[in-house]
C-alpha cells in the first residue's frame, strides 16, 4: 500500500470466529486476508481438533493445512459452555461486526447465542451461521462434514468410474465451497449495512450441503426437462466426446477439454485429427466416442507431457498436466503468480509454504500477516486490551478454566 | 457511481446490490458466469453481453432439449441479455458508453485479448475511474503460462484436484461438474463485492481483479502444497477412503444398489458411526489407535453391513444414532426431497422457450436482504431493444442499422 491509498478493505471490521474443523475457520480467513481483524475463539480444553490430526505415521501433515485456514488471525481461548464464558462472549459481541460459527443449529442457541439475543446486544451484528443442512427443515439437526455435502448435494454420484462406486473427492470440497459462499454473503451483508443504508446486521443461514448442490448448476434442470440424473463417467464427460485424461509417454497424465466450437477445432488440430470425418463434427464424434478417446490416448501415450502441452499452446487448445502437490510446489508459474508463499512458523519450526492470496486486487490487495498461531496466544492482548480486564481477572479466568487450562501448541 | 463517498440513502435499499450495474462479457458456456448471476440474485442489474452469431456449445445428450442448451437456463438467470461485437470500432464505442454507466465489468477472454482491442484497464478506467474490472483468464494475466488455454475442467487438473480424485490404482478423474469454473465464479463475485465495499465505503477508486481460472480451486485445497513442503510426500488419490487411514470414513453399496457415505472424522462422530452399524461393542473398533490397526476389517464389516440393508434402512439407523452420513443423492432424489423442498432449494421459474422449469433456489438465506430469481437464461440479444434504449437512448432505427452492420 502506498501512502495515498485508503486502508485495507476490511480494516476495522472485527470478526469473532467460533468456528471449528474447517468451514467456519476458512470463511473468516478469506476476510482476514483482506484486512479484517479476526479473533478465532477456541475451546480451551480441546482447541480445534484439526490441530491434532496427523498422518498415518503421526506426522503433522493434515494439521499443517490448518495454517492456511487460520492464517492472519488472533487466537484466543474461551469456554462458551460456562456462564462466565458466555458473559465474556457477549461483551465481545458488542464490539464485533460479524460472528461466524459452524456448529449444528441448536448448539450456539443452547449456549445463549441465538439470533434474537445477539441481535439485541448488537443490532449491527452480522451473524453467519453455517450448519450441516441449514437452520430449518427436516434434516436440520443432522451432523454433516464435507463428504456429506458431496453425497447429499448430488455430486458424488457423478464422480468416479462409470462402472465403479460413487466417489468422494480427495479434499474438503463441500466445506471449502461453503466457506467462500459464506464469505461472499458476509461481504454482501456488510455492503448493505454500510453502503446501502441498511444500518443493521442480519443473519446468514447456510447449510453445508447447499453451496455444492447449488453450484452444480445443471443437475436439477436436466432431470426436470429430460428425466435423467447425471451419471459418472470416469475421465470423460457425459455431454461431449471432446474431454478426457490420458497417460503420457513419460508416465504423467494430461487433461484436455473443449468447451466451445472454436476450442474443438483447436483440439483436433493439436492432436492431429482435424481431417478425420469420424471426429470433426460433433454428432459424428459422439457416435465414435470410444474411437476418438482411443486415438487421442494413442497419440499421448507416445508423446512426452511437455511436448503435448507445448503443442496445445501452439494450437491454443485447452489442456493441463495433472498436477500433484510435488508438481505444484516446483511450478514456475505458481511461483511467478505468488501462489506459493513461504511464511514464518509462529511455533518456531521451519517456514510454512502455503497458497498465496486469491483473488488479486490491483489497488487494495490482500496481505499476509501471520500463519496460524498457538492456541490462546492473544488472550492477554484481547482480554486486557480490548475488554479492559486486569491481569488478576485473567488469572481468575485461567483458574476457573474459562479461558485456558493450557496454552501453546497442541501439535 | 464514482469514487466519491456516496450519500447515505434516506431509506435502506431493498437489496444488497440495488443500483449496481455489472457488464458480463464472459463466455456464457462456462461456470464462471456464476459470478454475475450471484450478484444478480442479490439485486445487481447484470447485462450479459454475447458476441453476435454466438455458436452453440459443443454439448449434447441430456444437456440439450429441442436445441436448447439447458445448463444456461440456470447459469444465465436474472440477467438482461444483449449482443455486441466489441472488436468492431462501432461496437467498441458503444461498449465504452456502457462502461461509463457501469460499476463492474467481468471478462473471461485470454490474457491480453482486451488490450488487443484497445479495451484494457487504461481505456476502461479513463471513461470510468470507479470501475471494477474483473478478469478471469486461463492462468491469470501474468506469468509464464499466460499464453496457454484452460477451461473449468482442465483447471481442476492444474489446481491439484484431479491428482487426488480417483481410485488408488486408477487414473486421475474429473466429476461431471464444472468445479473449476463454478468455484472461480463465486470467488469472482466475492472479489467484486470486496472492491465495491472498498470503493464505496473507504473512499477508494475502481480497480482490476486478476484471477487465474485455476486459482480459486487451488486456494481451497489445503492438503496439497503445504503438506508436501513440510514432509516431502505429496497427497494422492485413495478412492473413497482417507489417505490418512482414518477408518470411519467410507462409502458402500446398499442392498438396492445405491450408495451411502459416512464420515466419522471426530471423536463424537466415529463413536456414533460405530453405534449406527452396531459395532460399538467390538473391542477392535473401540478407538482410533486400535481401529487403525484393524481398519481393513472395519471397512469389510461396514461394506457387508450395508450390502444387507436397503438405503432407507441404512439411513434410518444412521439417523437414529446421529452418525454423520448421507445417501449419495441423484438429481431425481433431490428434486423430490422434503428437505430441499422445505428450504426452497427447488424452485419453478417460467422460461420463454421451455415453459416452467425447475432449478436450484437461492443460496444462502439472508434474513434481511434475501436473494430471488426473476428470470431464466435468455437467448443472446433478447433485451437489445430494452437495454440500448434505456441506457444509451438508441431507437429502433439505430438498432436496425447496427444489426445490419453486424455490430449487434
Amino acid at each position: 500500500m502506498t501512502a495515498t491509498q485508503p486502508q485495507q478493505i476490511f480494516e476495522g471490521i472485527r470478526i469473532l470466529d467460533v468456528g471449528h474443523v474447517l468451514a467456519g475457520p476458512m470463511t473468516s480467513s478469506i476476510l482476514a486476508d483482506f484486512g479484517a481483524d479476526v479473533i478465532h475463539i477456541e475451546n480451551p480444553e480441546t482447541g480445534n481438533f484439526i490441530r491434532e490430526l496427523t498422518g498415518a505415521a503421526g506426522e503433522r501433515t493434515v494439521s499443517r493445512g490448518y495454517d492456511l485456514i487460520n492464517r492472519n488471525k488472533r487466537n484466543i481461548t474461551l469456554d462458551l459452555r460456562k456462564p462466565r464464558g458466555q458473559e465474556i462472549f457477549h461483551k465481545l459481541v458488542e464490539k464485533a461486526d460479524v460472528v461466524t460459527e459452524n456448529f449444528r443449529p441448536y448448539v450456539m442457541d443452547r449456549w445463549g447465542n441465538d439470533w434474537e439475543t445477539l441481535h439485541r446486544l448488537n443490532p449491527r451484528l452480522i451473524y453467519c451461521r453455517l450448519s450441516g443442512y441449514g437452520d430449518t427443515g427436516p434434516r436440520q439437526v443432522r451432523r454433516a462434514y464435507g463428504r456429506i455435502a458431496e453425497a447429499w448435494g448430488g455430486w458424488a454420484v457423478t464422480n468416479g468410474e462409470a462402472d465403479g462406486p460413487a466417489l468422494h473427492s480427495g479434499f474438503s470440497w463441500g466445506d471449502t465451497l461453503q466457506s467462500i459462499w459464506a464469505a461472499n454473503a458476509i461481504i454482501m451483508a456488510l455492503y448493505w449495512r454500510d453502503v446501502q443504508g441498511g444500518g443493521e446486521g442480519q443473519m446468514i443461514d447456510s447449510g453445508l450441503v447447499e453451496p455444492l448442490y447449488r453450484a452444480f448448476e445443471q443437475q436439477i434442470i436436466i432431470y426436470d426437462q429430460n428425466q435423467v440424473s447425471i451419471k459418472r463417467m470416469g475421465t470423460q464427460h457425459e455431454a461431449t466426446p471432446y474431454a478426457g485424461v490420458c497417460k503420457t509417454l513419460d508416465g504423467r497424465y494430461f487433461s484436455w477439454s473443449a468447451p466451445t466450437q472454436e476450442s474443438v477445432r483447436n483440439l483436433l488440430q493439436a492432436v492431429g485429427l482435424a481431417d478425420d470425418t469420424r471426429f470433426n463434427t460433433f454428432d459424428a464424434c459422439m457416435e465414435h466416442r470410444a474411437e476418438f478417446q482411443a486415438a487421442v490416448s494413442a497419440w499421448m501415450a507416445e508423446t512426452k507431457l511437455n511436448e503435448i502441452w507445448d503443442n496445445f499452446e501452439k494450437h491454443q487448445a485447452v489442456g493441463s498436466p495433472v498436477m500433484s502437490g510435488e508438481d505444484m510446489y516446483h511450478d514456475p508459474h505458481l511461483k511467478a503468480r505468488d501462489m506459493l508463499i513461504s511464511v514464518p512458523d509462529p511455533e518456531g519450526g521451519k517456514d510454512v509454504v502455503m497458497q498465496g492470496i486469491v483473488p488479486k486486487l490491483s489497488q487494495s490487495p490482500g496481505a499476509m500477516r501471520n500463519a496460524c498461531e498457538p492456541m490462546g496466544s492473544r488472550n492477554e492482548e484481547i482480554y486486557c486490551g480490548l475488554l479492559g480486564m486486569s491481569k488478576e481477572d485473567l488469572e481468575e479466568l485461567k483458574e476457573g478454566g474459562v479461558i485456558a487450562s493450557r496454552t501453546g501448541s497442541l501439535g | 457511481m464514482t469514487s466519491q463517498q456516496p450519500q447515505q440513502p434516506q431509506q435502506p435499499k431493498k437489496t444488497v446490490y440495488e443500483g449496481i450495474r455489472v457488464l458480463d462479457l464472459g463466455n456464457r458456456y462456462v461456470g464462471t458466469t456464476l459470478a454475475s448471476s450471484l450478484m444478480a440474485e442479490f439485486g445487481a442489474d447484470v447485462i450479459k453481453i454475447d458476441e453476435p452469431n454466438l455458436e452453440p456449445p459443443p454439448m449434447g445428450g441430456a444437456y440439450v432439449k429441442d436445441g436448447v442448451y439447458l445448463p444456461y437456463k440456470v447459469q444465465g438467470r436474472n440477467k438482461r441479455h444483449i449482443t455486441l461485437d466489441i472488436t468492431k470500432p462501432k461496437g467498441r464505442d458503444l461498449f465504452l458508453q456502457l462502461v461509463a454507466k457501469a460499476d463492474a465489468v467481468i471478462e473471461t477472454y485470454p490474457a491480453g485479448a482486451m488490450e488487443s482491442w484497445n479495451l484494457g484497464w487504461d481505456e476502461l478506467s479513463a471513461v470510468n475511474p470507479g470501475l471494477i474490472f474483473c478478469r478471469i483468464s486461463d492462468f491469470g494475466q501474468t506469468g509464464p503460462y499466460a499464453g496457454r488455454r484452460l477451461d473449468g475442467r482442465t483447471s481442476e487438473a492444474f489446481a491439484g484436484f484431479s491428482h487426488i480424485d480417483g481410485e488408488a490404482d486408477g487414473p486421475p478423474l474429473h466429476s461431471q461438474m464444472d468445479m473449476g469454473g463454478e468455484t472461480a465464479g463465486v470467488w469472482a463475485a466475492t472479489g467484486i463485492g470486496m472492491a465495491l465495499y472498498w470503493r464505496d465505503l473507504r473512499g477508494g477508486t475502481g480497480q482490476m481483479l486478476d484471477i487465474g481460472l485455476y486459482e480459486p480451486l487451488y486456494r481451497q485445497i489445503q492438503t496439497n502444497v503445504t503438506p508436501y513442503a513440510s514432509t516431502g510426500v505429496a497427497d494422492k488419490r485413495f478412492g473413497n477412503r482417507r489417505a490418512t487411514g482414518l477408518p470411519w470414513v467410507d462409502s458402500h453399496e446398499t442392498k438396492d444398489g445405491r450408495y451411502f457415505s459416512y464420515s466419522g472424522a471426530t471423536r463424537g462422530s466415529y463413536r456414533d458411526t460405530n453405534l449406527s452399524m452396531g459395532m460399538h461393542m467390538q473391542e477392535r473398533f473401540k478407538d482410533l489407535p486400535i481401529t487403525y490397526r484393524h481398519r481393513e476389517e472395519f471397512h469389510e464389516e461396514a461394506a457387508k453391513w450395508m450390502k444387507e440393508r436397503t438405503l432407507a434402512e441404512v439411513d434410518d439407523k444412521f439417523t437414529r444414532f446421529d452418525g454423520a452420513s448421507a445417501p449419495c443423492n441423484t438429481a431425481e432424489d433431490l428434486i423430490n426431497d422434503r428437505h430441499t423442498l422445505y428450504r426452497d432449494l427447488v424452485i419453478t421459474v417460467p422460461d420463454e422457450e421451455l415453459g416452467p422449469v425447475r432449478m436450484q433456489g437461492v443460496v444462502p438465506k439472508m434474513s434481511r436482504t434475501p436473494g430471488k430469481v426473476t428470470s431464466t437464461g435468455e437467448r443472446p440479444g433478447a433485451r437489445n431493444a430494452e437495454v440500448y434504449a434505456e441506457l444509451l437512448g438508441l431507437d429502433a432505427a439505430a438498432l436496425q442499422s447496427l444489426q445490419s452492420e453486424g455490430v449487434i
